[in-house]
């Protein structure tokens, strides 16, 4: 075997040129011989089509890749992450609670646990692999080993509808979905994760097999593009994506669907599952969680802290505990309006609630006066345009009531002693 | 006892609209198709179930 060495004719203009069966160059060299000047044509190099006569990328000897136009990936570059708080980092409601056995948002923003059969810790966790400072935890508390048919454990996330347009799902276009995460189990084995298509009701299913107990590990799956069912373009949830960690027979017993089909609750937890409810030493952390559109998983796609906080208020929004003024008017002698601001349009008209206990004031020329009745809010408007022709950044007109001694039509405001909750979770 | 109940609310024409409270969560639930409250609302309704009467 030897070299085969093919040396052009010393002096200016002389290069190396491979042409194709037409006579057309399809790779060049420079005088030199050394730097290839032209590759054209779609059979060259595989995988590379150019028309390009002149350097459009240049590969520096500090390994640095320059492109002289513009760089047109098939995927995203930024917003990549079709996740909110993928990296457990807002936590509004609270970092930790202990004792919960319903279904729920607790630490974590957007992420929900969906419960009748254990009672368990759900944690904001300062623990996470390298490059995340945070997890989300689920420690088993009051463990349940033998669950009723009803009986079910999952961990659920929803996204609206809006934001999966460019899967073209139910079309032809269909484009295939990447999923990955990092997890950290007590218990090895295999868990299930479906995506569910909550509008045509269809899912398709992975099995997640956790390798060694009490390590992080990094998981990533790809699902093919679904021809059927197109996704309802509205605010209302689409998608709803589930770690599927325990459960009774009735979601239980059918078989792992790894293409799309009709929603079957047999398949969301096939035989052979962890059973993740049936010992309080058992725990489940998430983070870094990332969809994304394609076949391939990318490096996690970090965002701010104010980025990750601002989108999850879409969701959810709290008026603190610490005294805020929201400005009204009185409305005759017991009541008063009030539209509370936030800081992004809601999802849709939010639900009101408190930290604790109502504890409302109406300041007046009068002086403070206590508001005892539940708030109400006016549902602006159906059909899914609440936050984009409805009322922008307030959640919505308030009605406060249960005052006395107040005069109609005057300016005045709402002291909130309390915290006020608005939640407009899916 | 219902687990809801009916409440009035005024908006700043004066009329009358519903909220209904959740008493377990003592949270308002605005009559919004698309909040989950109202659906789980909708859906207790739909098993027959009645909510007590507003308040007059």
């Amino acid at each position: 075997m030897v070299d085969l060495v093919i040396r052009p004719t010393i002096g200016a203009g002389n290069k190396i040129i491979i042409q194709d069966q037409a006579g057309q160059p399809v790779l060049t060299t420079a005088d030199s011989g050394g730097v290839l000047t032209n590759v054209t044509g779609t059979s060259s190099v595989p995988g590379i089509e150019t028309s390009a006569d002149a350097t459009a990328m240049t590969i520096g000897a500090d390994e640095s890749v320059t492109f002289s136009g513009d760089l047109v990936p098939s995927t995203p570059l930024s917003h990549r992450n079709m996740i909110i708080n993928g990296a457990m980092q807002i936590s509004q409601r609270t970092t930790s609670e202990i004792s919960v056995n319903s279904s729920r948002f607790s630490a974590c923003d957007r992420f929900k646990v969906i419960n009748n059969m254990v009672h368990m810790t759900v944690s904001q966790a300062s623990d996470g692999p390298v490059g995340f400072s945070k997890s989300m935890k689920w420690q088993i508390t009051t463990p349940q080993a033998t669950p009723a048919s009803s009986d079910y454990l999952s961990v659920r996330y929803q996204i609206e509808g809006r934001d999966l347009q460019h899967l073209k799902k139910g079309t032809v276009d269909a484009k295939p979905i990447t999923i990955s995460f990092w997890v950290k189990s007590y218990q090895t084995g295999t868990y299930q994760f479906n995506i569910l298509d909550l509008n045509n009701v269809r899912m398709i299913s992975t099995l997640v097999t956790i390798n060694s107990s009490v390590t992080w590990e990094y998981k990533t799956y790809t699902f093919a593009g679904d021809t059927a069912g197109m996704l309802t373009d509205d605010n209302g949830g689409s998608f709803l994506l589930e770690w599927f960690l325990d459960s009774g027979s009735g979601h239980s017993g059918g078989v792992v669907p790894t293409s799309w089909e009709a929603k079957d609750d047999a398949d969301r937890r096939v035989a052979g599952n962890i059973s993740f409810g049936n010992s309080a030493n058992n725990y489940f952390q998430l983070t870094g969680v990332q969809l994304e559109l394609g076949s391939n998983a990318t490096p996690f796609e970090h965002r701010t802290f104010q980025d990750d906080l601002l989108a999850c208020q879409r969701y959810y929004y709290v008026i603190g505990s610490h005294r805020n003024y929201i400005a009204g008017r009185t409305s005759n002698a017991d009541a008063m309006y009030c539209a509370p601001s936030c800081p992004v349009p809601m999802r849709t008209t939010p639900t009101v609630g408190n930290l604790g206990a109502w504890n409302l004031d109406c300041i007046n020329t009068g002086g403070a006066v206590s508001l005892n009745n539940q708030p109400t809010i006016d549902a602006y408007a159906t059909g899914g345009i609440y936050d984009i022709i409805g009322v922008g950044n307030i959640v919505g007109n308030m009605h406060l009531s249960g005052g006395s001694g107040l005069t109609d039509a005057r300016v005045c405001c709402v002291r909130v002693n309390g915290g006020l909750t608005f939640d407009a979770e899916l | 006892m219902a687990e809801y109940k009916l409440l009035n609310g005024y908006n700043e024409a004066g009329e009358i609209y519903q909220n209904v409270l959740k008493k377990s969560e003592e949270i308002s639930i605005p009559f919004d198709p698309y909040n989950r409250h109202y659906q789980e609302y909708l859906a207790w309704v739909a098993e027959g179930n009645t909510p007590d009467p507003a308040d007059e």
